[in-house]
């Protein structure tokens, strides 16, 4: 019994203090006694808060991440989805920028020599090993013809040489069975270029007291008969003459288009066919023609008076 | 001694209150850690020492964590381990579901008990709903802990024990 009556005692005046207290701090506000002593409290436990804090805030992180596991998977799924979307596009933009830089030379290729051209995309190779031609995508509906000539971004690669309404072959430059009338652009030394497959081409020195260093640019020549435009590049020469060589020199030269990795090329539309006779009906009267040839006096009597 | 270690236990349970059961709020509830420990202590041991318990957790709470008018977490904690000590003989037959009952029941009135007071005095902008919501919810949230609460505290108890105050 006397334990209820202190349980009893202590309980009415612990609510008494507590009821005070109360009323101290309220009626006192933040400069009262009562909040200064919180202020010390809080000033204490606060820094052993924090440490406590560094210590379990990643742990409360992974019990966090448990209850947000299911809305987690759904954003792993969705991020999963946006990433190979943004890898898809990666893929098809490194594309776009590369056949935007092939179309960039093709313009500057096309501006360069004024030509008129229609571009076309290569659409398959022939399945064989040594065959070096290329089928693209206009054909004659396009307005081509056999014989005009196919470039690229980095000069010639070759000429059409089979039509049909919507494709057309491509003979390569580098096919062995081309051949082509070049020049050197540097000196003018000329010369003829055969291709040799996957090797480099092989050029043909007209001239053998010419003098060729390594490095030289090799360009188109036009000439009768033929349908390529003049000064195409072509390559470089990779070795050097040998003036003391006799006779009919053969040089390397290294082609400026990869005739493996071709994808977008023009084919020229406007380089006429070079004659081979001058036409005699365009041809300009002499002004001041040469005088005939004397005949002989046997001759002379003859044909001069009537007797 | 033992007046150490339940000041120990109760400098434990409010660096935890603060600190960790933050991370483990269900809707913005958690569970309430102090109160348990009143609830244990309680239970353990009687009125007696659940009132003078609770007002010093109370007290503790008020000074330590800065919230509202010093004397309000005093005052109802003390008054729930008043009612929770003196209810100990009647939860002898089952002690688990006792400490389960009364862990939830202590929670949900020491959370409406402390809401209202803050609204009467003026303290907290929530309004009457939200008071019984939150106490409703820390009271469930707090019953599923208080057996791992309230078995150590007995424990504790015992081992530190001096006689009983009981009824």
């Amino acid at each position: 019994m006397s334990d209820r009556r202190r349980s009893r005692t202590v309980l009415a005046v612990l609510v008494l203090v507590s009821l005070l207290l109360l009323t101290l701090d309220y009626r006192q506000g933040d400069g009262g006694a009562v909040a200064i002593l919180q202020r010390g409290a809080l000033a204490v436990f606060a820094p052993v808060q924090e440490g406590l804090a560094s210590v379990v805030r990643p742990i409360g992180g992974f019990f966090s991440s448990i209850g947000e596991l299911g809305s987690l998977r759904e954003q792993n799924a969705a991020l999963e989805a946006d990433l190979q979307e943004l890898r898809q596009r990666q893929v098809s933009l490194a594309d776009l920028e590369r056949e935007n830089q092939e179309l960039r030379g093709l313009l500057q290729m096309r501006e360069r020599f004024g030509f008129t051209t229609t571009g076309a995309r290569v659409i398959a190779r022939p399945p064989g090993a040594f065959e070096w031609s290329v089928l693209i995508d206009i054909g004659a509906e396009h307005g081509v013809e056999p014989g005009m000539p196919v470039i690229s971004a980095e000069g010639l690669v070759g000429k059409l040489t089979e039509v049909a309404p919507r494709n057309s072959r491509v003979q390569l430059l580098s096919s062995p069975a081309a051949g082509y009338a070049v020049r050197v652009a540097e000196t003018g030394v000329e010369g003829l270029l055969r291709g040799q497959g996957s090797r480099p081409f092989q050029l043909e020195v007209l001239d053998p007291e010419a003098e060729i260093e390594p490095g030289q640019e090799i360009v188109t020549r036009a000439f009768q008969g033929t349908t390529i435009p003049d000064g195409i590049p072509i390559g470089e020469v990779q070795d050097a003459t040998d003036p003391a060589a006799q006779g009919t020199r053969f040089l390397s030269v290294r082609p400026y288009v990869d005739f493996t990795k071709l994808n977008l090329v023009q084919v020229v539309l406007d380089s006429p066919l070079q004659p081979t006779e001058l036409p005699s009906e365009q041809l300009v009267p002499d002004p001041d023609p040469p005088a005939p040839p004397a005949l002989p006096p046997e001759q002379q009597g003859g044909a001069t008076a009537p007797q | 001694m033992r007046v150490v270690v339940m000041g120990a236990v109760l400098l434990t349970a409010l660096l935890v209150a603060t600190v960790v059961l933050p991370a483990f709020a269900i809707a913005g509830v958690r569970p309430d850690l102090v109160t348990l420990t009143v609830v244990g202590f309680a239970l353990a041991d009687g009125p007696d020492t659940g009132l003078r318990y609770g007002f010093s957790a109370g007290l503790a709470t008020d000074l330590l964590t800065g919230n509202g008018l010093v004397g309000v977490s005093a005052l109802v904690l003390l008054l729930v381990g008043y009612v929770v000590g003196l209810s100990r003989p009647y939860l002898t037959v089952a002690p688990t579901v006792g400490m389960i009952v009364m862990g939830g029941l202590a929670s949900a009135l020491a959370v409406a008990g402390t809401g209202t007071l803050s609204l009467l005095f003026d303290l907290s902008q929530t309004t009457g709903v939200s008071v019984l919501r939150t106490a409703l919810g820390t009271g469930l949230y707090s019953a599923v802990l208080a057996p791992f609460v309230c078995h150590p505290l007995r424990a504790l108890s015992e081992h530190f024990s001096v006689s009983p105050t009981g009824v």
